[in-house]
């Protein structure tokens, strides 16, 4: 499969797929969309690009090595309100509670967004250039 | 690490993606490597030094040097 190939599989995963998933089809739940959702931004995400050099290499490790970070803090946050159903001001009781969390298909999605932003956002500044 | 890519470039009067071209990578990365955002894995940097018909060290020098 090309490169090109890949990525107009994953834009569709994303755009045509989750939603009919979500929306259309019988007995919807979150955890299908995300799913469809994730699967198409790694496809988006892992595939190759045009040029693919060293650069563009180095630029998705790095891109992706930050969106870990990034998005396991976002995860924490996240569960910390999950577990007290948004009100900042509650207590949670870890005798009386489960503790709730975003399932790995979020995480996914979380890593996987925050990557490609941040890709396509150093990429471009590499693209900006002086007068040659 | 620091480069006399530019002017290298500028003498042989190439345009970045002429330069990108002959040495297969993409203009973008010529302009990183020029602008100091980027170091060149060493393969690259054969390339490039054999395209200029120099030395690597002609080339690029180490700040700490």
């Amino acid at each position: 499969m090309t490169s090109s190939t890949t990525k107009r599989l994953g834009v569709v995963l994303v755009l045509g797929v989750a939603p009919l998933l979500h929306f259309v089809v019988p007995g919807a739940f979150w955890h299908r969309t995300a799913t469809a959702v994730a699967g198409g931004l790694m496809m988006l995400f892992f595939s190759k690009e045009a040029v693919d050099d060293e650069r563009i290499q180095d630029l998705k490790l790095r891109a992706v090595s930050t969106a870990f970070s990034v998005s396991f803090t976002l995860t924490l946050i996240v569960n910390w309100l999950l577990n007290r159903n948004w009100d900042i001001t509650r207590d949670f009781d870890g005798a009386t509670m489960v503790w709730q969390s975003i399932s790995g298909f979020d995480v996914i999605i979380l890593v996987m967004a925050v990557a490609l932003a941040l890709f396509h956002h150093w990429r471009l500044q590499d693209g900006i250039s002086t007068p040659s | 690490m620091t480069n006399r890519l530019r002017d290298l470039r500028a003498t042989k009067g190439l345009s970045q993606a002429d330069l990108a071209r002959a040495v297969d990578v993409s203009r973008q990365t010529i302009n990183a490597i020029e602008t100091g955002k980027y170091d060149p894995s060493l393969p690259l940097a054969f390339r490039l030094a054999r395209h200029f018909r120099m030395r690597i060290e002609e080339i690029f020098e180490d700040e700490a040097s």
